[in-house]
């Protein structure tokens, strides 16, 4: 019987354990992979899994486990990517996930994948998995950085002194990885470390093992040195747990640990943290060698310059600046050669029909929806994918985030999210996204929020096409400068009314390299996936409804029911209406559809200077596209979305309306 | 000279020196509001007494006389702030003004009492700053939780111990102890910011920006605020 069941009996909690339920095929192995975040385990998820690769989300948790499946030597193999951590022993989500999920799902074999760069911080996760007592190896990954580095292994050693098969790996290249696969299968299910002491200093074992005698016999069959560990840890649940079942128990734990508190002067979790760190480091030099460096590595020169104070900030304006450019001008190119390409399709589709408003209608329908995610939206997200997954493997985005930090805190937000607002220029989709690299739900929430004030790529070709071509240059700087403000302020705000304090950066700092061609490429390809598969449904579903409107011609009719609001309230000229309904499709549809609304394309004969910096202005802010919408819901809920939507709405109006009557007294 | 006075000026110097960079006399007088004649006075008088290292046109910096006495004024006036604001409910606005009046009267016996009432707080209300530490020679506010006031044990001030923050690029430390709550406690001693660590601190970044670390032979990035509440001893 697992612990977590032991739990569910003696708190009375009623039905089975879901976990347990997780279906097994016989014949095939389980296997989770457990290690600190950037050890390369999901290089080594993808190595294992390859083609066959089902990326699913294992039910009912927050960050999520991928599982894969691969045969190897007619043997089956059922991997799962459990979340980075760097310990399993505190309340926090991932930690308490990786627990939940070894002591529930009872895989055949942890392996433990450690970075051999960083042996000694990697070891404490190793040492504490251990005392779980499940078969486990340990896969010491990212050798070909490590040799490089002078650090050289004594993998023998390492075994005796953890008491488990200890393997040299190096997922970039494969490398170790038939060898790691034989090893899992001889010890699937039975080879459990041969070590059953706990991996202390003999004062914290001596009180460990105190607590492991005094609970021995109430916990049979159960990893009891992690138990004692954890109870000495003052973990609340199993004192609970444990105090109901027998108060002399909770006393003989409470005595161990304040007794060791006081000889400490600690508390207790920082004196077992600080231990296990001990033993890991007495490991590392009883088994690592390394050679002395003679020169500073080029990495470390380039990394001295982009955390730089005063470069830092100017290479990260640079290197932004010219990816923002660069896929501007590739995107605009590819988009325009496209959209000319379908265009030219249009008559010889509709001439399919006999009847030519049907004809229209499907194709604006379904085709078009389809077609304008492929020639408008993909020619400016694969570039930008790419660029953001070299940025995300050589580990530069990880410099910027230090380089920024200061200035997100004015906002109350932390560095990190510095990666998704600059994204949300060129689209506020794949931006909200990568909001997912924030820690918390509250600095995720508020750098999505930031993220949906961003103007993206459609927007600038609305502010650059009307507001740059017939006002001015320096309108469209001023209006790109007053969103910055807004965002500042709102977010700003938005932080204050949040309950909790964004937990401040504590980051590790990744190792630069050179990008992998390969995990850049295929990184690229499943987020272009992933967005191709929730924009295309949805723009066929709104294109349907808005040909709906065109072909029963309610065009005029919208723009009417919508005067006192566009024309009253905002002093547009009526056809603005049915603009900014088309606008929540695309917003660069604002632009494209005013020359056929108006009939005529020089602008300046149907809208005034203000009116059209009024109009931008208001579909810069009014609503985040359709396909952000869509974002929006899967990443924060329906309720929160349709909150920032609704703000966003009200802030576009009233913004527009005091614009509006600011220009007039302007003049 | 007066202690108000003293302590007033050590505190101002305190709040404006930066590592290598003396507080000019021209900033001093203008945070206290006086005549930059009379300030360099009174730092004269003040380096005669030792508390601060003074040199025309270049400026004041704190000996660590003046250091020790400059935290202490600092750390009263936070307690003071979040007694105001917690316990009080006097608004945030106020709780300055009030706790600047009362920081210099406040015995050490009070402060101490103060900090156990309050449940060893790490940040004052108003502008989220941290508490300097106690001088106490307790390892840390758990262990001050257990003495009680009656036995008390000797005061020697901890004169070593500085906040990360506080040390240059190059420089090396060993953690003392963290402040904060259990959450981030175990964050940090997961990645292996445990007591007794050694930690170099390579470099800050711009506009009050986290330090980077090295530890453990591995670089992490830490916030200022988390930074301010790791204690080490050089």
């Amino acid at each position: 019987m697992s612990l977590a069941c032991q739990e569910c009996n003696l708190l009375r909690q009623s039905g089975k354990c879901e976990l347990e339920a997780q279906e097994r095929k016989k014949g095939t192995l389980y296997v989770a992979l457990v290690g600190n975040p950037n050890v390369g385990k999901s290089v080594i998820f993808n190595q294992l899994t390859g083609a066959h690769q089902i990326i699913g989300n294992w039910p009912g948790k927050t960050t999520g486990v991928a599982r894969g499946q691969l045969k190897f030597e007619d043997v089956e193999y059922d991997i799962a990517d459990l979340p980075g951590t760097y310990s399993i022993s505190s309340e926090m989500a991932e930690e308490r996930e990786v627990r939940e999920y070894i002591d529930r799902a009872r895989p055949d074999v942890v392996v433990n994948i450690v970075d051999a760069n960083f042996l000694e911080r990697n070891l404490a996760l190793t040492l504490e998995l251990i005392t779980m007592r499940v078969p486990m190896i340990v896969a010491v990954n990212l050798m070909d950085q490590a040799e490089k580095n002078g650090i050289s292994i004594d993998f023998e050693g390492l075994r005796d002194l953890l008491g488990v098969p200890v393997i040299p790996t190096a997922g970039r290249s494969g490398r170790g990885i038939p060898e790691m696969l034989r090893e899992i299968r001889r010890i699937a299910g039975k080879e459990i470390s041969r070590i059953e002491k706990p991996f202390h200093t003999p004062v914290i074992a001596e009180a460990i093992e105190k607590v492991r005698s005094a609970i021995e016999r109430y916990f049979p069959d159960s990893p009891t040195i992690w138990l004692a560990e954890r109870l000495l840890a003052r973990d609340e649940k199993l004192m609970g747990m444990l105090e109901a079942m027998d108060p002399s128990l909770s006393r003989v734990v409470e005595e161990q640990r304040a007794a060791l508190e006081e000889k400490f002067g600690d508390d207790i979790y920082s004196i077992l943290a600080s231990d296990r760190f001990a033993v890991a480091s007495s490991m590392v030099s009883k088994t690592v060698t390394r050679a002395r460096e003679t020169e500073i590595p080029i990495e470390d020169r380039i990394h001295n310059l982009l955390t730089h104070r005063v470069y830092g900030l100017l290479s990260i304006v640079v290197i932004a600046g010219s990816s923002f450019l660069g896929i501007f001008l590739l995107g605009d190119f590819v988009a325009s050669n496209l959209s000319a390409w379908f265009s030219s399709l249009q008559p010889g589709f509709i001439g399919l029909f006999s009847d030519v408003k049907l004809g229209e209608f499907l194709w604006n329908s379904l085709l078009g929806g389809i077609f304008s995610v492929i020639s408008i939206a993909l020619p400016f997200l694969v570039p930008l994918f790419i660029i953001l997954a070299i940025m995300e493997d050589s580990g530069y985005l990880a410099r910027v985030a230090f380089v920024m930090d200061g200035a997100l805190h004015k906002i109350g937000l932390h560095g990190k999210a510095f990666i998704p607002i600059l994204l949300g220029y060129s689209c506020n989709v794949p931006a909200c996204i990568g909001c997912r690299i924030m820690e918390t739900d509250r600095d995720r929430i508020l750098s999505i929020f930031a993220v949906t004030l961003i103007p993206c790529a459609a927007t600038t070709v609305v502010i650059l096409g009307l507001v740059g071509t017939f006002v001015g240059i320096e309108w469209v700087v001023a209006l790109y400068a007053f969103d910055i403000l807004l965002l500042a302020l709102l977010v700003r705000a938005a932080s204050k009314l949040m309950p909790e304090k964004s937990t401040g950066l504590i980051m590790e700092m990744p190792p630069l390299r050179r990008p992998s061609l390969k995990v850049v490429l295929r990184q690229s390809w499943f987020r272009a996936k992933d967005f191709v598969y929730i924009a295309i449904p949805l723009l066929i579903v709104i294109g349907v409804i808005l040909g709906a409107v065109q072909y029963f011609d309610w065009l005029d009719e919208i723009s009417d029911a919508m005067s006192p609001l566009t024309v009253g309230w905002l002093g547009l000229p009526a056809f603005a209406g049915i603009l900014l309904v088309f606008g929540i499709l695309r917003k660069e549809l604002t632009l494209v559809m005013l020359g056929s609304v108006a009939g005529t394309l020089d602008f300046a004969s149907v809208m005034t200077p203000d009116q059209m910096i009024v109009f931008t202005l208001v579909v810069m802010l009014y609503i985040p596209c359709a396909a952000t919408i869509a974002a929006l819901i899967r990443e924060i809920g329906v309720r929160k979305a349709a909150m920032i939507t609704a703000l966003e709405i009200g802030l576009a109006l009233l913004a527009g309306g005091i614009a509006f009557r600011l220009l007039s007294i302007i003049g | 000279m007066e202690k108000e006075v003293r302590e007033q000026y050590l505190k101002t110097i305190q709040s404006l020196e930066e590592p290598d960079k003396p507080a000019k006399t021209k900033d001093i007088a203008n945070a206290l509001n006086l005549a930059p004649a009379s300030v360099t006075e009174s730092l004269q008088k003040l380096a005669e007494e030792r508390y601060i290292e003074y040199q025309p046109y270049h400026g004041a910096s704190l000996t660590d006389k003046g250091r020790a006495l400059a935290k202490k004024v600092s750390r009263k006036h936070r307690l003071l702030e979040r007694f105001f604001s917690d316990v009080l409910k006097i608004e945030p606005e106020k709780v300055h003004k009030e706790a600047c009046a009362m920081e210099h009267s406040l015995s050490d016996e009070a402060e101490v009492a103060l900090c156990r009432m309050l449940n060893h707080p790490d940040t004052c209300p108003d502008d989220g700053k941290a508490i300097p530490p106690c001088d106490l020679d307790v390892e840390n506010c758990l262990e001050c939780k257990k003495i009680a006031l009656d036995e008390r044990k000797n005061w020697d001030d901890h004169s070593g111990l500085r906040p990360l923050t506080q040390l240059r690029p190059g420089e090396t430390g060993k953690i003392h102890f963290i402040r904060g709550g259990r959450a981030r406690l175990e964050r940090l001693n997961n990645i292996g910011l445990t007591k007794n660590a050694k930690v170099e601190v390579l470099r800050s970044a711009p506009l009050r920006g986290p330090i980077e670390i090295s530890v453990r032979g591995c670089k992490l990035c830490i916030g200022r605020e988390i930074a301010s509440n790791i204690f080490v001893e050089s």
